[in-house]
Parts: structure tokens; sequence; C-alpha cells
């Protein structure tokens, strides 16, 4: 039973645009967190503003539960479906509508690539900084609700710091600007409240993004490591020496293993403990003395080598080879599940060797490739979905990494979000006043709680079931 | 058990007794910090006040993680006193030369000289605590530079005056000090002037500021371009500098206060790089700054203007609030959700905006 609302969305969209095969639905049913999942009830993909608009209209007047869906590369659940929702998938809605050089500012749609955006703003010679390593494949709206960051984001922020206005269709249907061109608040800031609220507050249907100019001079340094510890050290004193890189990443010998199972070889020497992959920018002058800077500090951390690339086919090389780690791990393992913890980048030695620790007690692999210079870690754990007593331990270990973050002063998610994943986690860094205060402001933008349901809120309703194979499915809460 | 349930909260503690009694007493309370930043004065305001200028320890600070919480009634300058001892500062200087509490300049939404080099004060903002009637004492953010954990409760509290709750304590990044900085100023017109900032940023960025000064001269108006550069590019700079026949000069331009402060406000804002010029030329009366690589603005306007310069900035697409001396007489009309806030936040309705 569906009281007509699906015939009136198919009017809006048009019937081709409307899914409701339980064959294409079972592609909507999970994102890149792929310990869980759940059908859609249908998926709607509209083309326009106007069109997102009526689609919100037709389902909030029918008390359907609806999310907006990117890429589906979340990390966390985001865009996985709860409550039997109806997914507005963006994908058609990925024109960049303007390039503004003079105010340095991009339009684009929610659906628009982030590479897309550098590789078209780049013969002007500005880029788009914000850059997930998923960079090739995730959207700007997706970047926009998981205030999503990248190694970059060390020396130029979040996509926080780079959004200045955006059109959003509230959970009502309403049309709404937040920001504006000079990316200033009038009062409340109600444009950074949007930005990272997982798709639960609002739809953004077009943004108003900052173009940062090209540096005129960049130098990437790679070092080598035999001591991981030492490693960590270097990543602390760099930044403790008033040097902030343009980035500052770094992978330990699980990771560096897997990487060179993968297309983009570095050929690192057998045995090393650690890299450190570190770019630093600005004006070339002051480039080259931040470089030496640099590696006066690794020298003092027994580093074993330090290289430079000779072109930039190798630096790219590099940098393909550190972002598509994550992916490199299924070349060592079945299936992987990354954390996103994040700690004091001092605290970097002893957060490492905890998650040894946890592995060691869990008997777990696990694999670590990270933004070292935000102490944001990403530890890759590996496993096998048809070992279930593995996945237990896996989900186990997982948590116990996010207990070491929050107890060294850190947060449970740098960057990938709370989503489904990290729900019951959010108790562990916020008493129930914070959340009931987060609540309020869930309340405040949906007060009907149609909007990606059961994210983000440990109050949401419970259905966090692990599967070792992933089939299992919520059951709706709500009828058509 | 989450982190911050075997924290204390004392101090804290006496603001919730004080909400009760202004619950109790039918009154409405008014949080201050020095009350440099107040819409209307006390004297025209019925609520009783209560300073946290008071409140200004340090509680932590961590060099090498370049994060340090201090209470919020610590001042910029006692701050940027102890960071100065590692080579590390807050970069806040307000156009005006004030020292503000750090509560207060984020309540207000107040940003310095500094914008276009080292980003707007917001973003800085890594945690707050905040009390409030509605949930009492809260931790918003996180003490770490990275962190989605939840929404983004901070941006609630940044600009609103007080409204929603009290910020007590804040957690900040903090910037080192490059050791070499050098900086220059210009005497010409806005257009000339304007023109070399541009000539300046085409040849070197991000400059730490580059700050277009509108000064009182009687019988005359005079424009100044203040440009500091921090960092080690010296040599390619000071050539770009000099090549525009510069003075050297330290300290950046402060606009002094209107002499009749009762018929003037304050406005601070932004706007689109390609409308500072005509920001220039629409500001008539009143002596202002604004920022070239971010055009961030801060100046004084005479009451009977407000309206139309407030009118044209939002226009243009820039954003704008009154700092000081006056409420807007249309103040943007407040979304839904704020009112289902307020009433979340402050149910009896106790807290009035400074
Ligand atoms: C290999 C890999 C590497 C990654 N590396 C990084 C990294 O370095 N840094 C990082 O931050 N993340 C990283 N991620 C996570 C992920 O790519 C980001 O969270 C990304 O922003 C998600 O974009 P998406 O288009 O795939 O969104 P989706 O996964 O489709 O959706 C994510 C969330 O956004 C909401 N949403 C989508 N579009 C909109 C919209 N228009 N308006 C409002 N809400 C919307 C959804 O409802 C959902 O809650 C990585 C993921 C993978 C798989």
């Amino acid at each position: 039973m569906t009281d007509g609302w699906i015939d009136q969305i198919r009017e809006v969209v048009g019937a081709d645009y409307v899914l409701t095969d339980p064959m294409d639905l079972l592609a909507y049913s999970e994102d890149a967190y792929t310990l869980y999942r759940a059908n859609p009830r249908a998926v709607v993909l509209p083309t326009s503003t106007d069109q997102v608009r009526r689609v919100v209209s037709i389902l909030s007047t029918h008390n359907i539960p609806f999310l907006p869906r990117g890429a589906g590369t979340s990390l966390s659940g985001g865009a996985t479906p709860l409550e039997n929702s109806v997914i507005i998938h963006l994908s058609r809605m990925n024109r960049i509508v303007e390039i503004d050089v003079n105010n340095q500012i991009a339009v684009v749609e929610p659906g628009v690539i982030n590479q897309a955006i550098t590789k078209a703003v780049s013969p002007l010679g500005y880029f788009y900084a914000p850059d997930p390593s998923s960079q090739q494949s995730c959207t700007i709206g997706g970047n926009f609700a998981e205030n999503s960051g990248g190694p970059h984001c060390l020396k130029y922020g979040v996509t926080l710091n780079h959004v200045v206005m955006a059109e959003v269709i509230l959970a009502n249907g309403e049309k709404t600007i937040l920001g504006n061109l000079a990316g200033e608040p009038d009062d409340v800031d109600w444009l950074g409240v949007m930005i990272g609220s997982e798709g639960t507050f609002g739809i953004a249907t077009k943004l108003w993004i900052k173009l940062t100019p090209r540096p005129r001079s960049t130098e990437t340094v790679l070092a080598l490591f035999d001591d991981i510890t030492e490693a960590s050290q270097a990543v602390s004193d760099i930044v403790a020496q008033g040097i902030i890189p343009a980035a500052l990443e770094m992978m330990d010998t699980l990771a560096i293993k897997a990487v060179e199972l993968g297309p983009y070889r570095v050929g690192y020497p057998k045995n090393l403990a650690a890299v450190l992959l570190i770019e630093v920018d600005g004006e070339a002058q002051e480039v080259s003395a931040m470089a030496q800077r640099v590696q006066k500090v690794l020298q003092n951390h027994q580093v074993r080598e330090v290289r430079l690339p000779s072109c930039d086919e190798e630096k790219a090389r590099w940098w393909a080879n550190r972002k598509t780690a994550f992916g490199a791990m299924g070349l060592i393992s079945p299936q992987y599940y990354v954390q996103d913890g994040v700690i004091p980048r001092s605290r970097l030695p002893e957060a490492l060797a905890k998650i040894r620790d946890i592995a060691e007690t869990y008997d777990v692999a696990i694999a670590n490739v990270f933004h070292a210079g935000d102490g944001n870690l990403h530890p890759l754990l590996l496993y096998d979905g048809h070992d279930s007593d593995m996945v237990k331990r896996v989900v186990q270990a997982g948590s116990d990494i996010l207990s070491v973050c929050v107890n060294l002063g850190g947060s449970i998610t740098g960057e990938h979000g709370v989503g489904i994943e990290k729900r019951d986690d959010m108790l562990r860094q916020f008493t129930a006043q914070e959340i009931a205060a987060q609540e309020a402001l869930k309340q405040a933008f949906d007060p009907a709680g149609l909007l990606n349901p059961g994210k983000l809120l440990p109050s949401a309703p419970t259905c966090h079931e692990l599967s070792a194979t992933p089939s299992a499915t919520v059951e709706p809460k709500r009828g058509a | 058990m989450s982190a911050a349930a075997s924290i204390s909260w004392k101090k804290e503690q006496t603001l919730l007794d004080l909400f009760r009694q202004t619950e109790q007493q039918g009154g409405k309370l008014r949080i201050e910090g020095l009350g440099h930043r107040l819409l209307i004065p006390n004297s025209e305001s019925g609520a009783e006040k209560y300073s946290l200028a008071s409140w200004d320890s340090l509680l932590s600070y961590h060099p090498a993680d370049l994060v340090v919480s201090v209470e919020a009634g610590m001042r910029v300058k006692t701050l940027n006193a102890i960071l100065r001892e590692h080579d590390q500062w807050i970069p806040l200087t307000v156009a005006d030369g004030q020292d503000d509490t750090l509560g207060g300049a984020l309540s207000a939404g107040v940003d310095g000289i500094w914008r276009g080099g080292y980003g707007p004060l917001r973003d800085r903002v890594l945690g707050l605590v905040v009390v409030s009637p509605g949930f009492g004492v809260i931790r918003a953010g996180a003490g770490v530079v990275k962190n989605v954990a939840g929404y983004n409760l901070p941006r609630l509290f940044l600009g609103s005056r007080g409204n929603l709750g009290v910020i007590t304590q804040i957690t900040l990044k903090v910037s080192p000090i490059l050791p070499e900085q050098r900086s220059w100023m210009w005497t010409d017109s806005p257009a000339n002037l304007t023109a070399k900032a541009r000539q300046l940023i085409s040849q070197a960025r991000p400059w730490a500021a580059i700050m277009l000064v509108r000064e009182p001269n009687p019988g005359e108006e005079r424009y100044k371009l203040w440009a500091a550069w921090h960092g080690m590019a010296m040599d390619h700079v000071v050539s770009a500098a000099t090549k525009e026949e510069a003075q050297e000069e330290k300290n950046p331009p402060v606009l002094p206060q209107p002499q009749d402060p009762s018929s003037w406000a304050t406005l601070k804002g932004a706007v689109p790089l390609t409308r500072i010029e005509d920001l220039v030329a629409t500001w008539k009366d009143g002596e202002f700054a604004v920022e070239c690589q971010s055009g961030d603005f801060f100046g004084f306007v005479p009451r009977s203007s407000v309206k139309s310069l407030v009118e044209w900035i939002r226009f243009n697409g820039g954003g704008v609030r009154v700092l000081q001396g006056s409420r807007l007489d249309q103040p943007p009309k407040l979304p839904d959700y704020w009112a289902r806030l307020k009433t979340a936040y402050d149910p009896m309705g106790i807290l009035e905006g400074g």
C-alpha cells in the first residue's frame, strides 16, 4: 500500500527515475560500512532542486522517512536506509553550475564528484582543498553531510571551512539558503550547524564552495622508519616546531605490505616499520626552508631513509599509493573494518602501542593508515565475514580502540561520522544531557523525525545488529 | 561512562543557581565579558547583568598539540602573553584595538584583522563548555583538532550572544608565531590602494593581513593600506613591497572610537572579494577597516545609516552583524528552528542576548 505517494513522485521525476524493483533496491542496501545492510522502500533520482523539494514535500506529507544519498562511500552507514526509508539519490544533480574565479567560488550541485571540482578549476590555478581519499568517487553533497576531511586538511581545513553557502531542502520540503557568498554568518552560523549533520537536517541541493589558489611551490618528503614509535614522535615534533605541513600521513608495516601489492607500488624496502608522507607548500623560499627543517626533525628520530621525488610522476605515485591504501586491504584480507578515532597528536606513540595490544588481545590483524598530523587514526581491522567469531572480535576490538581515543582526550570520529556504526559509542564521549542537547537540535530541524532516521544519536531505535555475512535487514518502523 | 561524568563543574553550578533565582523572580539575565560589544547598553536593558570577566583561568595548555583551554572570561591579550612563551598565539586583533574576553568575542561574533592570513576566529574553536537552563552543563565539540562526533553544537553558541546558553570554557587551536615578520604602510586613494593590494597578492600569498583603512582626518578622507607578511619568504616579499614604494610600519592602524558613541554603531562582517571597492565607496560616514584577502570588515557607522548599509551588504552577497550600539530595526526573520531551539535550551526565556 502506498497511498498513491509513489505515483505522485513518479509524476515529479518520471517513472524511470523511481526504483522499486527488489533487485535495484539491493544495490542501495548498504554503503561502504559493510557490517550492516537494510533495503530502502524505494529509490528516487531527481534532477533539480525543485524536484527534490516536491519529492520531499510528498514524503513528508505522507509521513514517510527518507534520506539523501551521494556515492554511498560513507564508512559509518550514513547512506544505509533504516526504518524502510526512501532514498533520494542525487547522482543526476551533478553539474558544476559556475566557476567564479574573481570571488574564488564554485557553484556546484550535490552529486558532483569531489575530484571533478579540482580537475575543472586546475587550469585556472585553483583547487578544492578537502581531498578525502575517496575523492575519485565521493560527492560534494556527501562531503557536506559528513564534514569530510582528507590528507591536505591538516593545513587547509575540512569541508566546514570551505563551504560558504548552501541551498537546502528542509525535512518539510521548505527551501532555504544558508550562509552567503562572503562566508560570514549574519547571526547564528546555521550553515556551520548543517555541515556534518549526516543528512539528518536537510538535503543540500546546491553548494557554493571556496576555491583555493594553488600554492606556487610544493615539496614532498617520504621518510622510511625502522621504529614506529620514532616515526610517531617525529610527527608530533614536526608540528611542535611550528611547522604546519600541507599533509602529514603515516602507514605502518601491514599497510605498507598491502599497498605494495596494489597498482601503485613505491618500492619500499622490506621490514619497514612505518613511512611518513609529508608535503609542505607555499612560496618557494619558504617551502625549501620548511622542507629542510622537516628533514632535520626526521634525522633526530633515527629515520632510515629520506626520499625526495625525482619527478612529478614519482610524487603522484606516492600519493596514489597512499590514497588507495584502504582498497589495497582487499589484497591481504577478504574484508576490513576501518576505525576513525582522534587523539591529541602528541599521544600518538601511546595510542599506537595500545592499538597493538588490542590487536594481540583479540587476535585481529590491524593495519594503520592515517592522517597523523591531525591525530586522526584509521586502524583497519582485517577480517573474514564468514567467520562469525572473528567478526565479533573485530567489532569488540574496534570499540576498544575508540575507548582508547576517548580516554586519551580525543574523539570517536574525526571524519567518517557516527552514522549507524558509532551511535552507541556516542555515549562514550557524551553525557546523557549532552546527547539530549543534540537531540533538541535534531528536533528543531526535523520535528517529525523523517530525515535519515536512526542515525547519529544513540537514542534512535537500536537496531544495530551485526551479521557475519552482510544480510541483516531492519524491520520497518513505519507503515507505508 | 563518558569522560565528563566525573567532572564536578563547581563554578558552573553558580550559574545554574543564578538561572533558578532569575526564573523565580520572573526576570531576565544578561551575560557579559568586558562589555565592549553590547548591542544596547546595560542602562537600556531591564535584565540582570552577570559578568564572566573574572572567570579567567588557564585550564590546560598543550603547546605540542597547539591546543589551549581557558575560561571564557580570559582576555585575548592575557592569553597571548601566556602563549608567547611558547612562540604561539591566537591571531585575534580587533581593528578598534580593544581587548575582549574570548567568551565575549565568540558570543558576539567578533573577528580580527588577521582573518585573511589565519582564517576566521570561529574556525579555531574546538570545544566549549556551555551552561544552559534547559540542559545544564554540557560540553560541545571536543579537545582535538578534528572531530565530527555528533552535531556541531559549538556553532550554535558562536554569534548567538548568550541567547541559548552561557559559554564558560573554550578550547582553541593556536598558531605558531612565525619568527620572521615584516609590515608596510601606504597612504593613497582607495582605488590606488586596492590596486596595490591586488598587486601584493599576485606576488605572494597568503599575507598575514592586507588591511585598507579609512581614518579620520578633518576636512578630508584619508586611506591607508597596511600589509603584514609572516613567514620565511622574505626576499621575495620585501622586493614585492618595496617595489610599491612602501614605508615599514610595525603596528597595524587602530580605528579610534567615535567621539560620541551614543550616535554610532559598530558593524562587523564580510563582503565577497569583488565587492570590496564598492563597500569602500558605499560606506559614507565613519572609520572602517577592510581586509583585502577575505573581504572581512569592521567599522563605525552613524546609527541612522545602519539599516541602509546592512541592506546593501546583504544584497551584495555579504554577511553583517551589528556588534555594538544598536539593534537592527528589522532583524533578519528568525527561522522556525530557532524558536524550537530557544524553547529547548532556555524554556523559561530567561537569557537575554547581550
Ligand atoms: C576508500 C575510502 C576512503 C575514504 N577516505 C576518506 C577520507 O580520507 N576522509 C573522509 O572524510 N572520508 C573518507 N571516506 C568516507 C566517505 O568517502 C566520505 O564520508 C564521503 O563524504 C561520503 O560521500 P558520498 O557521496 O559517498 O556520500 P554517501 O555515502 O552517499 O552519504 C554519506 C552521508 O551523506 C548524506 N548525504 C549525501 N548527499 C547529501 C546531500 N546532498 N545533502 C545532505 N546529506 C547528504 C547521506 O544521507 C549520508 O548520511 C572514505 C571512504 C572510502 C570508501
